[in-house]
């Protein structure tokens, strides 16, 4: 009757492998990350991949259709459009790295204080996030570059304040969620501190949580540094950045309909790799799927 | 009561892929015969619950399977039913009531609506099933049934939640009625008037009981027959009494003696509480604290005065919600109450800054009720038990990993457990770790809120084991918070009964538990179910709370107070 033998401990290294089995059973998530180990490498190995110079004007003829020489086609200058999605892909991860980046540090560092702090503190930094959270993410990000002036860098930035009140408010929530929990009040009959409870105990515990909604987010910080970049005030000319391409291809839409098709394939196409990623691992990380041991 | 109602054979149940392997029940047999209550014993993981739930065919579907065996009602055989026949023999032939009150009732819907709902699923052109409802809450002892049938199940308290789930489950007076853990998530006095009123229920209805339960004390007072199941298997079977008076199998043996009996604690757990008391380690004055939940104030503490004597165990005692939890807290400042003081050496803890209360909580640590809950899930054990080590700078490096061993074996645990994460621990194993983890920083008072009460009978005898053994090895004092008087008994030196917010009764062990003084605590000391099927207790005289006295305490005795 020792209570050593009545339930046999599992070890975490067959749990870990049990998930991403698990993560692997879901068809979804396997061609989420397809889609985005495609991305990876493309983006990694661009000047192997790509045949010819993205900037290279008269690579071929102007405006010819797609064809083995040029495989989605050449654009109004006869630049290789295969080689420029190729070397897109670098700026969109790029985008989508570096505007999340911004979105989860601000969000996280707002939602912990909001969250851990409570009282007035609580009340003042979240309605500030609620006022921002009132305005459209475009309008958001078309003000912030007003500001900023038009650049593919300045773009990110905006698109990562845009987006920032999302994380600020689910990781707000779940840090309330964790100060719930007993182990919360055990660390400060414990005697622990501020930082102690907040950087040992809360973060690790919501980290989970904020890498899914950081990986649905990409999508999101994609297809709008995209749109602003569609409307000249992201990415300028002559970068590869996809949305400037789908913007430069609307001239010529009847004459060359390849010009924006290639781009656009290519958003589509990482929207949707990363949304089935981010659903994947909301699924295996989700603890209402995991039963209470 | 010899015709035979349910017969069940050769059950095996089993879950996940590799069901056949390790199934969670095996090759269970019982008879069930009319009118009379069969009570289902086990520890959690027994399969006792499981077992029960394939004959309503509850088991979650995609996981659960039945791997063999018949469950015969009359002719049919339940396990191979499809869903509509099963449909018409729940709650009609067989009714089950559940453990948690507060949640298996539909919170959006009336008392009356759901009553009648149970009517109309099985006769749906009876005109009298609002007659019928109100007549069957005139028979659970529900007042004013009337005007019960238009209440919300948030307006009641849990005992009458668990009134109207039996209601529900006899209205089409069922052949069957199955009682997962009834009465476990009650207190103790509401315990004793639900089992009294089931078995009331039962012979007038006729009914058979079909009673999951851990506890020995409601067994004994509630079943006829008994069968004591271990990992899924049977491993006794008798008639109450027999069992009780003579257990053949080794597990029953151990699980009743591991059972804590009122009266049965030795006077070797009573330390001489002489007339010269010595300094208190901590002491409560006049301690107040009001919670306003949506516009109505809940005094949780009303003038709680205690003090806590060098290497003595005080158990606050008391029922839900009346304060006890609140009181711990406030002792280790986890809760600001609204005034008082509480003394450490002399000073009070309320003005310290933060500096100084971190030092204070050195010599004050708590552990937990739910030992599930209280360790971070993230960080590995070995780590959780040296922080409260490293937050004070009590050691480090090599020093602070030798003495984290120390610790591991002061509470029987081994080196070989410290690089496992806490879901990779038994409930009892986790308890051992909360409090290894309190014990690091060599405290001079552990608060102790219910710390067994998550755990099975045989393991919450070894904690308990292990937290006297460490009190008589380190001189530690206890605050002992818990509602269970048999376990209060065996840990405490002095108790304290509270009671909505108030200490009203305030002595010695044995002077509070063999010669109370105050109504109170006498009627939470008859409400105790008693692991002694030859002893039958009177039908318990029902006492609203607020009758009770509950003034200022007056001596009664050489240290003895009661509220006047």
């Amino acid at each position: 009757m020792s209570d050593q033998t009545v339930t046999a401990p599992v070890p975490a290294a067959s749990a870990a492998s049990a998930k991403f089995r698990q993560f692997l059973g879901n068809r979804g998530a396997t061609v989420g990350l397809v889609i985005v180990a495609v991305l990876v490498v493309t983006a990694a190995f661009a000047p192997w991949i790509a045949p010819y110079d993205p900037q290279m004007m008269g690579a071929g003829p102007r405006l010819t259709a797609p064809s083995f020489s040029h495989l989605f086609g050449t654009d109004e200058f006869g630049r290789d459009l295969f080689s420029r999605v190729v070397y897109g892909s670098r700026l969109t991860l790029m985008i989508a790295a570096i505007a999340v980046g911004i979105a989860l540090a601000v969000g996280l560092t707002i939602g912990l204080i909001g969250g851990y702090a409570g009282g007035w503190i609580e009340r003042i930094v979240m309605r500030l996030v609620d006022v921002v959270f009132s305005f459209t993410e475009t309008l958001i990000a078309l003000a912030a570059v007003a500001v900023l002036g038009p650049s593919l860098q300045n773009a990110m930035i905006a698109v990562g304040i845009a987006t920032m009140p999302f994380y600020a408010r689910i990781c707000y929530a779940t840090v309330l969620v964790e100060k719930n929990k007993p182990y919360f009040e055990a660390s400060v009959a414990a005697g622990a501190g501020h930082f102690r409870i907040v950087l040992l105990h809360i973060l690790p515990n919501i980290l989970p949580t904020m890498v899914v909604v950081a990986t649905l987010g990409v999508s999101t910080a994609i297809l709008a540094a995209a749109g602003l970049s569609f409307l000249g005030l992201g990415a300028q000319p002559p970068s590869p950045e996809w949305g400037w391409m789908l913007s430069a291809g609307r001239d010529y839409f009847s004459r060359a309909p390849w010009m924006m098709i290639a781009p656009g394939v290519a958003i589509a196409a990482t929207v949707l790799g990363f949304n089935l990623l981010g659903d994947g691992i909301r699924e295996v990380l989700d603890p209402r799927q995991t039963a209470r041991r | 009561m010899t015709e035979t109602l349910l017969e069940v054979q050769d059950l095996t149940i089993g879950f996940g892929e590799n069901a056949a392997d390790n199934p969670a029940v095996r090759d269970l047999s019982y008879t069930l015969y009319r009118n009379e209550t069969l009570a289902i014993v086990g520890e959690s993981g027994s399969g006792k619950s499981v077992s029960s739930m394939a004959l309503m065919g509850l088991l979650p579907p995609q996981t659960a399977r039945i791997l063999g065996g018949t469950a015969k009602l009359g002719g049919t055989d339940l396990l191979t039913l499809d869903d509509e026949a099963l449909r018409l023999i729940r709650g009609r032939r067989i009714s089950m009531i559940f453990q948690e009150p507060m949640t298996s009732l539909n919170p959006v819907l009336t008392i009356g609506r759901q009553m009648t709902e149970m009517v109309l699923a099985h006769e749906p052109k009876a005109r009298d099933a609002v007659d019928r409802s109100v007549a069957m809450l005139d028979r659970v002892k529900l007042p004013d049934p009337k005007s019960m049938m238009t209440r919300y199940p948030h307006q009641l308290s849990g005992g009458m939640r668990q009134r109207v789930m039996i209601a529900i489950a006899l209205i089409n007076k069922p052949e069957i009625l199955i009682a997962d853990e009834p009465t476990t998530a009650l207190d103790v006095t509401v315990q004793a008037q639900v089992l009294d009123l089931m078995r009331e229920l039962k012979d007038q209805f006729g009914t058979s009981m079909l009673l999951i339960t851990h506890d020995m004390g409601v067994v004994a007072e509630t079943a006829d027959r008994m069968i004591v199941m271990r990992s899924g298997e049977k491993v006794e079977e008798g008639e109450v009494r027999p069992v009780f008076a003579d257990p053949r199998h080794a597990y029953t043996q151990r699980l009743l003696a591991a059972v804590p009996k009122l009266g049965n604690a030795g006077p070797a757990a009573t330390r001489e509480a002489g007339p010269k008391r010595p300094v208190p380690i901590v002491e409560a004055v006049s301690l107040n604290k009001t919670f306003s939940d949506k516009g109505r104030d809940v005094r949780a503490l009303d003038e709680v005065s205690f003090a806590i004597a060098p290497g003595e165990t005080l158990a606050l005692v008391g029922e839900s919600g009346s304060g006890k939890s609140t009181a711990a807290r406030a002792i280790l400042r986890l809760i600001e109450v609204d005034s008082g003081e509480i003394l450490q050496d002399g000073a009070n803890i309320r003005e310290y800054g933060p500096q100084m209360m971190r030092r204070a909580r050195r010599q004050m640590q708590m552990i937990f009720q739910d030992p599930y809950g209280a360790l971070d899930p993230r960080m590995r054990v070995d780590k959780l038990v040296a922080e409260p080590m490293h937050i004070h700078g009590i050691a480090r490096g090599s020093e602070l990993k030798d003495r984290t061993e120390a610790l591991f074996r002061q509470v029987g645990l081994g080196p070989e457990h410290m690089k496992r994460y806490p879901h990779e621990f038994s409930g009892g194993q986790r308890q051992r770790l909360c409090i290894a983890r309190a014990l690091g920083v060599e405290p001079k008072l552990i608060v102790a809120d219910e710390p067994t009460s998550a755990l099975d009978v045989s393991i919450q005898a070894q904690v308990i084991d292990l937290m006297k053994d460490l009190q008589e090895r380190l001189g530690l004092s206890y605050l002992f918070i818990s509602h269970d008087l048999a376990v209060v008994e065996e840990v405490s030196h002095r108790i304290a009964v509270m009671l909505q917010g108030r200490i009203v009764e305030l002595g010695a062990r044995d002077d509070v538990l063999r010669n109370p003084a105050h109504d109170y605590t006498r009627s939470l000391l008859e409400a105790i179910p008693i692991a002694d099927p030859t002893r039958q207790r009177g039908k318990l005289v029902v006492r609203d709370r607020s009758t009770f006295s509950r003034g200022p305490l007056v001596a009664v005795g050489q240290d003895h107070m009661a509220a006047s």
